[in-house]
């Protein structure tokens, strides 16, 4: 696999020829594109729909390109747009089945259960459910910091919320989690 | 259980992708891009950019014509009012003489066209 320079990429993505344009597109694509299928799944849990997403992800950064002017990094800019993705997604999901945009995202386990790319025991099950019973803003913070170790200042720039308020959301969301599965044992 | 327990069950990705999903994914939407049509920046013609400033000297020239027609004739008249009040004695008298004379040619041009038709 190629280097990936973020720099060069940026420049050859920005200049005029096509050709260079694909290619570096394609660099990004298969640097970014697992990360960026991990914070989709974990959002909407199905392997189809995060696939789906991925793909809309990626489309709307290539047509929207020349409108990055790269005051923050690409990775972020990025997460950005798959984080709308899959918050526009959840929304539709839950108004498609009739749920109050107050209420979580438990639906989404039903299609876990049954898909073949999962297979978690009970306690993982369980965890699924702890941690989409979470608002789904609180979800993605969790997801970021929990599993990706991502640190709080570029959770901040994805997500445009305040150091301070992440750490308080990160908290609460584990407190609950945590409640949750020690509940039931 | 113990926090550490849950930690290491929970950290465990139960997720899975099919084969090669991450090798395939790049190469088919790279397949699936959509042509980008590059908006080019539209040239803005120097009558466009001009226009609002030309619109507006227009409207102040507007609004200054207007201000001498309504406005600065009674202004010049006050001004005429407040001259007369400063002429000098002097002036007023040349004033009624000259009247004075007008009226006398006048009279005479009547006396005279008056004669002739009678």
């Amino acid at each position: 696999m190629e280097m990936y320079n973020e720099e060069e990429v940026l420049s050859l993505l920005k200049s005029k020829d096509e050709g260079q344009n694909k290619k570096a597109f394609g660099r990004l694509v298969s640097f970014y594109s697992e990360k960026l299928y991990w914070q989709i799944r974990k959002m909407v849990l199905s392997h189809d729909d995060a696939n789906d997403l991925l793909q809309n992800t990626f489309i709307k950064a290539w047509t929207s390109i020349h409108l990055f002017r790269g005051e923050a990094k690409l990775s972020t800019w990025l997460y950005k747009i798959a984080i709308n993705e899959s918050i526009t997604f959840l929304n539709r999901q839950r108004s498609m089945n009739n749920i109050s945009l107050d209420d979580s995202d438990v639906f989404l386990l039903d299609r876990l259960q049954s898909s073949d790319y999962f297979d978690g025991d009970a306690l993982q099950i369980k965890f699924q459910k702890a941690l989409l019973l979470l608002p789904a803003k609180q979800r993605l913070v969790f997801n970021m910091r929990y599993f990706d170790e991502m640190p709080y200042e570029k959770i901040a720039d994805i997500s445009g919320t305040s150091i301070g308020a992440l750490k308080a959301s990160y908290h609460h969301a584990m407190k609950k989690i945590r409640a949750f599965i020690l509940e039931e044992d | 259980m113990k926090k550490e327990d849950i930690d290491q069950i929970t950290k465990t990705n139960p997720f899975k992708v099919p084969e090669a999903y991450f090798e395939n994914f790049s190469t088919q939407l790279m397949s699936s891009l959509p042509d980008v049509v590059k908006e080019e920046p539209q040239e803005v013609k120097l009558w466009q950019k001009m226009k609002p400033w030309v619109y507006m000297a227009a409207m102040f020239i507007g609004m200054t014509l207007m201000i001498k027609i309504f406005i600065g004739d009674t202004a010049s008249m006050e001004k005429g009012v407040l001259a007369s009040k400063d002429l000098s004695i002097s002036e007023i008298d040349e004033f009624y003489a000259y009247y004075q004379n007008q009226f006398d040619t006048q009279d005479l041009h009547e006396s005279l066209f008056f004669d002739e038709d009678f």
